[in-house]
């Protein structure tokens, strides 16, 4: 099984850190594409009853923060000569959104962190983490 | 985070079998050393009340059979110039002893099948890999 197209689900927490930097390796000995995805899930606001949409300006705010932090990604990525690509999800579920993804699309891999940024971290894997390696159809790391 | 040790949960599944293939290919490219490890459960089994030796005699036999079924993994192993070590365990529990291998071992990556030989396989993950994913101290990849 050659792990061609990796998905690194990202949400620049310390774990998420570290599963970029084990695809990193994991692209390098195999020569794959790497994407980044994030999820946007929106924050609260009155009119999203209505219309369901966000709101233009928040979004072009969070892209803008996300392009900086996956600029970094890039770099870190261009050292070793490995594709990189970002994808931005708008959803407000987050697990949902990643499996929907994966599924639709052909990875051979997701790599994850085992939490995120909410939650307590001793034990158990996060809810993210937990409900991304049971419903996607595609081999999952999850890194600690 | 560099691969030189990995551990591969068998219990002659298909899901075992696969996860074993993904090992070969990550060890190869890694140039790392897999761990196969089966745990035999220890289980009143059979008409222990009336003879003890019972328990002991099946133990055995399960013992010789798992041995046969792990010599058959060393050939692709060999082809693929992976060294390779076998492990037969008794426990009383499996997931446990798995996660104590590996910590023992200073184990880098376990990859195991999403599913064993036990319970309904269709959305959601096998108890065995559902626990070794959460308690597990090292990356965990999970193949579907």
């Amino acid at each position: 099984m050659d792990f061609k197209n990796i998905l690194v689900a990202y949400d620049s927490s310390s774990f998420s850190n570290r599963a970029f930097k084990s695809a990193l390796d994991v692209a390098e000995s195999n020569k794959s594409k790497i994407t980044i995805t994030t999820v946007i899930t929106g924050v609260y606001q009155p009119s999203i009853g209505f219309t369901m949409k966000y709101s233009e300006k928040m979004l072009e705010k969070y892209t803008k923060t996300l392009q900086k932090t996956f600029s970094n990604l890039e770099s870190a990525a261009k050292k070793k000569n490995i594709e990189i690509s970002l994808k931005i999800l708008q959803d407000p579920s987050v697990s949902k959104a990643i499996v929907n993804y994966v599924n639709l699309h052909k990875f051979d891999l997701v790599v994850i962190g085992s939490h995120g940024r909410t939650g307590l971290n001793k034990m158990i894997l996060g809810s993210v983490a937990s409900s991304v390696t049971q419903k996607v159809k595609c081999p999952i790391m999850v890194v600690k | 985070m560099t691969i030189t040790k990995i551990l591969v949960p068998i219990d002659g599944s298909t899901h075992s079998l696969k996860a074993f293939r993904t090992a070969l290919d990550i060890a190869k490219n890694n140039n790392a050393k897999i761990n196969v490890l089966t745990c035999l459960e220890k289980e009143d089994v059979g008409a222990w009340y009336i003879d003890k030796r019972t328990n002991k005699k099946i133990m055995s036999d399960a013992k010789i059979f798992a041995k046969d079924f792990l010599s058959k993994l060393e050939k692709p192993a060999k082809d693929a110039n992976v060294p390779i070590s076998l492990n037969i365990l008794e426990t009383k529990s499996t997931s446990n002893q798995i996660i104590k291998f590996s910590n023992l071992n200073k184990i880098d990556l376990i990859v195991i099948g999403s599913h064993g030989r036990g319970g309904f396989n269709k959305f959601l993950l096998g108890s065995v890999s559902n626990k070794v994913s959460q308690i597990a101290k090292c990356p965990v990849m999970i193949v579907k």
